[in-house]
């Protein structure tokens, strides 16, 4: 045991970076110790996502098409001539990729409201005192422990307009008098965002839930006592008090949803409607369907720098908060 | 001082309140619970049943319900458990899972590994770069998936050509692939562990006579291991849902079952039963494992964003 | 067990806000076999001096020397040290038995028969055999205190650090441990560095006590030194509870007396030649004045100063008397219970023998009390005298 363990740690003490890298000798001892153990992640990192997003950047300004798959390096380079094509309204292409855009702003934002409802509900429900308490929140958790692809298969067969559930629950309760295309047509957003949505409710009121037991309960009493009811106290102490986490879960449900690829493209199957077709999909149906790698990367870039200016308002927010936290 | 009726309304209102609360708790169970009751029950079931106009809702006639209490011994004569038997003769669903077993474990063993290094070094030591390295970790989560896909595929074609190393298609290219992508959330469960536990355990393992590295491995990682275990599942979870570099990098013999349940439903014909027998099999060790180990895995989750 | 010299010791953490020197040139020898005691308010620099002593963190400037060598670079491991840490720093994994045996096996040869002997024999002395099995979550505070002294001892170390051992423990039990620390360490006889805010562990603990403030050495003395013949005016205000009472005064050279603007005392004039500040500070010990209603009666009358009680409390053997004068508050340490009532004027009376004086500006000592500090061990006491 002794012997391993001290093989390992030589093995990792005798990386001599300082030998490449000249600043790194200037680092202190704890300093060059801690990148040592971050090295083999940080190195993944710059191959598996640096790497690539430089290079996706690149092959979004040439023109590589099934022409040039193997050979990239060969396709022509065409400036902003991609961009321009996929974002020119005019074109089928650019059209249709403006429309997938805002089918992703209605799913993102559809999504985050339902699931903030939902999730808020169920953590207020959760963080009152009653027997079974504990059960049901590992119930209420399951829909998003449950691996989505095959949670998103059911609700696509339970979704089928001739032998679905739902549609036959509706019709036998009057809700409807035919049967509903749950999965085809331009109702699909919608059953995205409701299905998506049971997927990630889970995620959203375990965020909400821990801050409401971070809510110091003296602050209810001293409510209580000032003569608040139920509605004041939730008015005045619990909404304002959840706020930080609120703003957590907002930007973080907007992102994820925004790139979302296994929702869309396991519930509508092997041909997505139009309507369902957010921006993630459509890009990978488009640069695999036709080998347009060139312009399926530039809709990529356009995607990823909306996610960016979002994701940087939620850095800003996280390291305002308690990034720098826990350091010693 | 309050009047009496106002004291009646009052708990009045208060039994309403409970009552409501009630309500939509079981609304929402409903909501949450009912799908993967409909699984359940459909494996169960022949196309005729599950493809009928009016499906029954319960398992059971009551006539049945009735034999059943009665006799317990009655129960395996009465479910139809068909679909478990062919779907593996119909359905590659054997080797779609044996797949996703040696995808998803290597990845998490891996993820694992680097992740603890890394979560250590961000949760104990200060360095320079240290809010540019964590930005990066989290802004790894927002790039769309498909940014990198693209490149990659390339990538790994071009590689394929001219090195004539085999990438796609095979179990070590999604391996890594699904490795670099989950070791940034690995990092950043795992730092929240750590900082849970204190420093002087390994100040003191040090005083004991560890090197800085052994006191990591042999005190605090056996501290950790709730921790661990909960970011392992979460690994094993995200790469076993995976569908978007799986479904270009990953087809053949080494295709995951995330790829492959979906083949049960070809443009002629959905075996809904099959597939939902092939589901609750896959997705009855995961709800156990996560009932046994809820509580690291719940607090691991929620540690990164929401920091009391 | 071995000699413990610390020369220019100076660590300097570096932040985004600032440097900041929590060890400023501290300078210190320990003897083979002694309890030093370091001592101050959080922040002084005392545990950032024992955790430089235990090599868990690296010295800006300065070096460490254990007998003949130096240790200044060294990792703790190399050290041949063991420390108990504030919260046991038991390791939840192991039982209190492996917990003992962790570090033996780490930094030792021993078989693992041997390595059982040794933890058997400390958790004999220890009175802990029962406990071995168990890991700390099932143990008390108490036990595990008990369980990582017995961690300590087991590794039979050149020096022991201890930083605030004792804090976590109630009343009852650390008043029981101190004395029973103490024992330990004179029956092992190894050189031991320990840390406390608590000036009762302080003063009753070591054979000698390091006293510093904002990372500076303040004095370095045994207890009954450092409380009667403070070095300056921080020690004397930080030893002692209730603290010393402080004054301004302004000395008046030619008169021969203290003049404070509500009172003036006179100096004996062996005193008054030794001055050479006017600007003062009038240090008395609760305990050293006492108190009287009949002015008249008393044999100094001239040495009296009136004073207005505001607050007592009585704590049974003695009675704390809150007093102004002249707007500032002293307290008074009485024997007994006085009867006396809330805003009562009382004469304070203050033998100059017992009086201390402290520079106003640099706030060095001029004069100390006159109580005896030799302890009953007086054979010890003068080996310390050199180091001192």
């Amino acid at each position: 045991m002794t012997r391993t363990s001290s093989r390992v740690r030589s093995s990792v003490a005798e990386i001599e970076i300082g030998r490449y890298l000249p600043l790194y000798n200037r680092l202190s001892d704890e300093q060059q110790y801690a990148y040592k153990l971050l090295l083999p992640g940080l190195a993944m990192m710059l191959l598996i996502h640096f790497i690539p997003i430089v290079w996706g950047v690149l092959i979004s300004v040439l023109g590589v098409d099934s022409g040039y798959v193997s050979q990239w390096y060969e396709a022509p380079f065409v400036w902003a001539e991609n961009y321009r094509f996929v974002l020119d309204p005019r074109t089928v292409v650019g059209e249709r990729f403006w429309y997938s855009l805002r089918q992703t702003v209605i799913f993102s934002v559809g999504t985050l409201l339902l699931t903030y409802v939902l999730g808020l509900t169920a953590a207020l429900l959760l963080n009152q005192r009653f027997k079974g308490r504990f059960a049901a929140r590992t119930l209420l958790l399951l829909p998003w422990v449950a691996p989505s692809v095959v949670t998103l298969l059911i609700w696509r067969m339970m979704f089928q307009q001739q032998s679905g559930i739902i549609n036959s629950l509706l019709l036998s309760l009057g809700v409807i008098s035919e049967p509903i295309y749950w999965l085809i047509g331009d109702n699909t957003i919608w059953t995205l965002i409701l299905v998506h949505s049971w997927t990630q409710f889970p995620l959203v009121m375990i965020m909400l839930y821990a801050g409401l037991q971070s809510i110091p309960e003296q602050l209810y009493e001293a409510a209580s006592i000032d003569g608040a009811g139920r509605w004041e106290q939730f008015r005045y102490i619990t909404f304002p008090q959840l706020k930080p986490v609120s703003a957590v879960v907002v930007l973080l449900m907007m992102l994820w949803t925004m790139i979302n690829f296994t929702s869309p493209y396991i519930l509508l199957g092997a041909q997505p409607p139009q309507s369902g077709q957010v921006s993630i999909l459509y890009i990978y149906n488009f640069a695999f369907s036709n080998y347009q790698f060139g312009r399926g990367a530039a809709m990529s870039v356009v995607l990823f720098a909306i996610a960016m200016a979002m994701a940087m308002l939620y850095y800003k927010y996280l390291f305002d908060q308690d990034f720098t936290e826990g350091d010693r | 001082m309050i009047p009496d009726e106002l004291h009646l309304t009052d708990s009045g209102r208060e039994t309403l309140f409970k009552l409501l609360s009630k309500g939509v708790l079981g609304c929402l169970l409903l909501y949450a619970l009912f799908p993967i009751y409909w699984m359940i029950l459909s494996s169960f079931r022949t196309r005729a049943e599950i493809t009928a106009a009016e499906p029954s809702l319960f398992p059971f006639t009551l006539d049945d319900a009735a034999d059943i209490v009665q006799d317990p011994s009655v129960l395996p004569t009465l479910l139809e458990y068909e679909n478990y038997l062919t779907m593996w003769d119909r359905f590659p669903v054997f080797d779609y899972f044996v797949n996703s077993l040696i995808i998803a474990s290597v990845t998490t063993v891996f993820a694992l590994a680097v992740g603890c290094l890394g979560g250590y070094a961000f949760s104990r030591y200060r360095f320079p770069g240290k809010i540019g390295v964590g930005g990066a970790l989290l802004g790894t989560q927002m790039i769309p998936g498909i940014l990198i896909l693209l490149p990659m595929f390339l990538l790994f074609v071009w590689i394929q050509e001219t090195l004539a190393i085999p990438l796609i298609d095979t179990y070590h290219g999604i391996i890594f692939v699904y490795t670099t992508f989950t070791v940034p959330v690995a990092i950043w469960m795992l730092r929240g562990f750590f900082d849970s536990i204190p420093n002087a355990i390994e100040e003191a393992a040090r005083v004991d006579g560890c090197s800085r590295f052994q006191a990591l491995v042999r005190v605090v990682l056996p501290m950790a291991a709730p921790g661990i275990a909960a970011t392992g599942m979460f690994v094993f979870l995200t790469a076993f849902n995976e569908v978007l570099f799986a479904s270009v990098l990953a087809r053949g013999d080494v295709t995951p079952f995330a790829i492959g349940i979906q083949s049960f439903e070809t443009q002629t014909t959905a075996y809904w039963g099959e597939m939902m027998a092939a589901s609750t099999v896959a997705t009855a060790p995961i709800l156990i494992l996560f009932i046994l180990f809820q509580k690291p895995i719940v607090e691991g989750l929620t540690e990164g964003s929401v920091k009391q | 067990m071995s000699r413990v010299t610390i020369e220019n010791l100076t660590k300097v953490y570096d932040s985004p806000s600032g440097s900041i020197e929590a060890v400023d040139d501290l300078t210190l020898a320990i003897d083979d076999g002694e309890f030093v005691v370091f001592v101050g308010p959080s922040g002084c620099g005392k545990s950032t001096t024992l955790r430089c002593i235990a090599g868990l963190e690296t010295v800006t400037d300065g070096t460490i020397e254990f007998g003949a060598e130096d240790v200044t670079n060294r990792k703790p491991k190399e050290r041949d040290i063991a420390m108990v840490f504030q919260n046991y720093a038991l390791y939840p994994h192991m039982t209190a038995r492996k917990n003992m045996a962790f570090g033996l096996k780490m930094s030792t040869d021993l078989s693992a028969g041997e390595i059982e002997d040794r933890v058997e024999e400390t958790a004999q002395m220890m009175g802990i055999e029962e406990l071995l099995a168990d890991k700390p979550k099932a143990l008390s505070g108490g036990q595990q205190q008990r369980v990582a002294l017995g961690r300590a001892i087991v590794r039979d170390p050149a020096v022991f650090l201890m930083d605030e051992p004792l804090s976590n423990l109630d009343a009852k039990l650390r008043a029981q441990m101190r004395t029973e620390l103490q024992q330990l360490q004179h029956d092992l006889d190894v050189t031991t560095v320990y840390v406390t805010h608590d000036q009762t562990e302080a003063m009753t603990m070591g054979d000698r006590i390091v006293v510093l403030n904002d990372g500076e050495l303040q004095q370095v003395g045994t207890p009954l030194e450092c409380y009667h013949r403070p070095a300056n005016r921080f020690v004397a205000g930080f030893l002692g509870s209730p603290p010393m009472n402080f004054l301004p005064v302004e000395a008046d050279l030619d008169a021969g007396a203290l003049s404070h603007p509500s009172f003036s005392l006179s100096l004996s004039d062996s005193i008054g030649a030794d001055l050479d500040a006017t600007e003062l500070v009038m240090g008395i010990r609760p305990e050293h004045g006492s108190l009287t209603t009949t002015p008249d009666e008393h044999p100094e009358p001239e040495r009296l100063v009136e004073a207005t009680v505001t607050v007592t409390e009585p704590m049974g053997d003695v009675t704390n008397v809150y007093l102004d004068i002249g707007g500032e508050s002293v307290t008074v340490t009485a024997g007994g219970h006085l009867g006396l009532t809330d805003g009562e004027s009382v004469w304070l009376y203050v033998p100059e023998a017992k009086l201390h004086l402290f520079d106003a500006e640099t706030g060095t000592a001029i004069k100390h009390s006159d109580e005896p500090i030799e302890s009953t061990r007086v054979s010890e006491a003068s080996r310390y005298a050199e180091t001192a």
